[in-house]
């Protein structure tokens, strides 16, 4: 399942301001509360918003098994995807 | 959340907010600054490579310049959206150019309605700059900001009410500009009348010498010495007898905004009045000061 940012959300990565800082501030605008991403959230952040496949680019990134980092993985997507900050592409 | 980055995402919903109002708004200073403008820095890894990269603007406030005949259902708007009215336009500064809001999660928004420097109509200044604009995301969020040379401009004109010369904004956006970008920024001045501005940025103030604004022009460059030098040089800048006159009675207003700032609520009565006391006494010890310097022949 490929995700994308809906047209509502915006998002700012900590090396905006500071190069060593990969922290992931994401929200709904204009009224939003904002999330903070950090480690393998930010990462799994950074893949969806890519419009990659999320859980083989984990996978790869972690050298985990992509069966076994699947549930985790999706159940974080779906919880995005409920909190508006995700949309599923449907293409 | 770093200040820093909440500024970013504090343009994002600014714009959001504009666009469902139908708002002219453009993003200045801050992370609307394009990279070309931006300083350079070299950082050095553990291993000792070398990265150079554009040094990152670090904000305190979300800037934007509104289209004049917008600011007020912009500023509505704002309010809807849990945005709250710090200082207005009449108590931000002494060029009434720009009202501050909080938000609780997203920190300060600075709202101009004009830009200090700029002499030309504030709303025909405004259609020039929405003319040139283009759309850049920040946050990863669309927002409208000036073009590239529009922003220089800005820039300098922000650095001649903060030291001129020495303003870091002055070396990037000047002195380290090209022949034909300092040839275009000066252009884009007296197309804006913003010419004496720039030249106190620039260092060539006394190019305008015979100019009525050159005098509050020399202030913000030097430095403010007394609040009553500060009237004074905006007396002679303001133009027409009832435009100063105004002034002059505005002069020893309180100043609400601040004193409720510095209290942390809003003042009470006594307060304001204990407050134009505290005025009247320090606008008496500046008229002593100026009256011992005029006879020792200081100025």
């Amino acid at each position: 399942m490929r995700y994308a940012v809906p047209p509502n959300v915006a998002w700012v990565v900590g090396s905006e301001v500071d190069a060593y800082d990969e922290t992931i501030y994401v929200m709904r605008v204009p009224d939003g509360l904002p999330a903070i991403l950090t480690g393998i959230a930010a990462e799994i952040w950074l893949e969806a918003a890519g419009g990659h496949d999320v859980v083989p680019a984990i996978a790869a990134l972690t050298g985990e098994d992509p069966a076994l980092i699947a549930p985790d993985t999706e159940a974080f997507l779906a919880d995005l995807v409920t909190r508006g900050l995700l949309a599923v592409r449907n293409d | 959340m770093p200040t820093a980055l909440r500024v970013h995402l504090a343009h994002a919903c600014v714009q959001a907010i504009a666009d469902a109002v139908g708002a002219d708004v453009l993003h200045i200073k801050g992370p609307a600054v394009n990279a070309a403008l931006l300083g350079v820095q070299t950082i050095t890894e553990a291993d000792g490579t070398q990265i150079t990269r554009r040094m990152p603007r670090l904000s305190t406030d979300a800037d934007v310049l509104v289209r004049p005949s917008h600011v007020a259902s912009f500023l509505r708007a704002l309010h809807e959206h849990e945005w709250v009215t710090v200082t207005r336009f009449e108590t931000g500064s002494a060029f009434e150019h720009a009202a501050s809001l909080w938000h609780d999660r997203l920190g300060y928004v600075d709202v101009h309605r004009r830009f200090p420097g700029i002499t030309i109509h504030p709303e025909d200044a405004f259609d020039r700059l929405w003319q040139r604009r283009h759309s850049t995301p920040i946050a990863h969020y669309p927002c409208q900001l000036p073009a590239v040379a529009d922003q220089r401009l800005i820039l300098l004109l922000h650095a001649a009410r903060s030291g001129g010369l020495v303003h870091h904004d002055t070396d990037v956006a000047w002195t380290r500009a090209s022949a034909e970008e300092r040839e275009q920024t000066l252009a884009l001045a007296s197309e804006f009348g913003a010419d004496v501005a720039l030249a106190a940025a620039t260092g060539r103030l006394d190019d305008f010498a015979d100019d009525p604004t050159t005098p509050l022009w020399r202030l913000f460059v030097d430095g403010v010495p007394g609040r009553l030098d500060e009237w004074r040089a905006r007396i002679r800048a303001t133009p027409g007898l009832g435009g100063r006159l105004r002034l002059v009675a505005r002069s020893l207003l309180v100043n609400t905004d601040h004193l409720g700032m510095a209290l942390g609520r809003p003042p009470r009565p006594t307060e304001v009045v204990v407050e134009y006391g505290r005025r009247v006494g320090r606008l008496t010890g500046e008229l002593v000061r100026l009256a011992v310097r005029s006879r020792r022949g200081d100025r």
